[in-house]
């Protein structure tokens, strides 16, 4: 009897030391992967971290568009407006832009070897300084045509209303054409304001549809609509010095829209740490304000 | 003269010793077991959540410096003011702008020479001039 009892005692003694060593195995495990995965959210922040500095940087140089974007209560959608001045061929458009940013990556790519610029993708021999907006896919960009720079946006995702507002210094143009679509799924209301030199502003209406062929000469100034470009709006402004407004909403959706230049700008490539990004800097220079008076 | 008593017991008493050593090198195990397992336990579980927290305190710091305006023309005596004043209590901070020229400048405070330190880099620019800076956070 006594053994037994002496038996039972060690054994049981035995497997309470093993439960113990066995929760104490778990618990150092459990606490191991814990702590590797806190390290990897720390790498992760800290490559976050110059991800955005880098992208606020990139956003400080300038290009020669000015980004509005606000919400309205009226319309109840994101209100995006992009002006600039087109009176450059295509070799010279963007030249300061491509300047300054070669500058940084000069820096930046001496300064942390892991990150790696591709500039080609915002200025090359065919297009310049495109300009995305998330996560809608509408494209604003500048093309190469014989030497002339064409203003192109295309709408890719369905934008119900696109407006197109001309300064022509020299020029006076006096009548107005204002394009409302009959079917709003198969195009979008476009609408065109000239404004001459005495400052008088003329709007021209027409019914469009972005699948059909819609081509306009204003006061030398090309449009096309439609299928002639691909599913876009372009503008060639010839040989005059044209400011030029691009108006466009964006239904409300719970993701605020973004102005981003296109995805492959820079990489960061931490191999160290596993982590790999294909950056699509966002363009900081916007300002969102609410009619409300939010911002 | 203890130990050769302890060898003329009976039987019954080296039992009762055996049963006592094997309690005490059992209580032995167990409590240096629970003692490295409480250990690690507690080790591992204070730094990388205080580590992460740090870090993020000194990122958006920089921020703020970034937003108001402070990293334009950087100085390292309003920096510091800034920090002294924006930065809780609890923390200390020092960046240092690595790049030459006007993109440098020292701020905050020397650290310390023991303890942990979290660190991060961040990229500026300074008119046509292009910076980065490396910043230090740690609990004082």
């Amino acid at each position: 009897m006594a053994k037994v009892k002496g038996i039972f005692l060690t054994f049981s003694g035995f497997f309470l030391v093993m439960l113990v060593v066995a929760l104490s195995v778990l618990v150092a495990t459990t606490l191991q992967q814990s702590n590797a995965r806190l390290m990897e959210s720390g790498s992760l922040e800290r490559v976050y971290v110059l991800d955005t500095s880098l992208e606020r940087v990139i956003a400080d140089i300038k290009n020669q568009i000015d980004y509005d974007l606000y919400w309205d209560d009226d319309t109840f959608a994101f209100e995006l407006h992009l002006t600039e001045t087109l009176n450059s061929n295509f070799d010279d458009y963007g030249n300061n832009f491509s300047s300054d940013l070669q500058s940084l990556i000069s820096f930046v790519e001496l300064d942390q070897s892991e990150i790696t610029f591709f500039p080609s993708a915002v200025y090359n021999n065919d297009e310049k300084l495109p300009v995305v907006v998330k996560p809608h896919g509408f494209k604003y960009t500048h093309l190469n045509q014989g030497g002339e720079t064409v203003l192109v946006a295309y709408p890719r995702t369905y934008i119900p209303y696109i407006e197109f507002d001309l300064v022509l210094p020299e020029t006076d143009f006096g009548s107005g054409i204002q394009w409302t679509t009959q079917n709003p799924g198969d195009g979008m209301t476009f609408v065109l304001s000239v404004e001459d030199s005495d400052g008088d502003i003329d709007t021209f209406e027409q019914n469009i549809s972005i699948n059909s062929t819609n081509e306009f000469e204003v006061g030398g100034v090309d449009i096309i609509v439609g299928r002639l470009c691909n599913q876009c709006v372009e503008l060639d402004r010839n040989s005059n010095e044209v400011i030029s407004t691009l108006r466009t909403r964006f239904p409300f959706s719970s993701e605020i829209p973004t102005l981003n230049y296109p995805t492959g700008l820079y990489i960061l490539d931490f191999r160290e740490l596993g982590v790999y990004l294909n950056s699509t800097p966002r363009i900081f220079d916007i300002s969102v304000t609410f009619n409300n008076g939010y911002v | 003269m203890k130990l050769k008593q302890i060898w003329i017991f009976g039987y019954k008493d080296k039992k009762a010793f055996i049963f006592t050593m094997d309690v005490a090198v059992a209580l032995i195990v167990v409590f240096s077991l629970l003692f490295t397992a409480s250990f690690f336990v507690v080790r591992k579980a204070e730094d990388p959540f205080v580590n992460l927290q740090t870090l993020k305190i000194g990122s958006d710091i920089i921020k703020i410096i970034d937003y108001t305006s402070l990293l334009d023309n950087p100085d390292g005596t309003e920096i510091t003011n800034f920090i002294e004043n924006n930065l809780p209590a609890q923390y200390g901070m020092q960046i240092i702008g690595s790049s030459e020229g006007s993109c440098y400048f020292e701020a905050g405070s020397d650290p310390l020479p023991s303890g942990r330190i979290s660190s991060g880099k961040e990229f500026y620019s300074v008119g046509n001039e292009y910076c980065s800076m490396r910043y230090k956070v740690w609990l004082k």
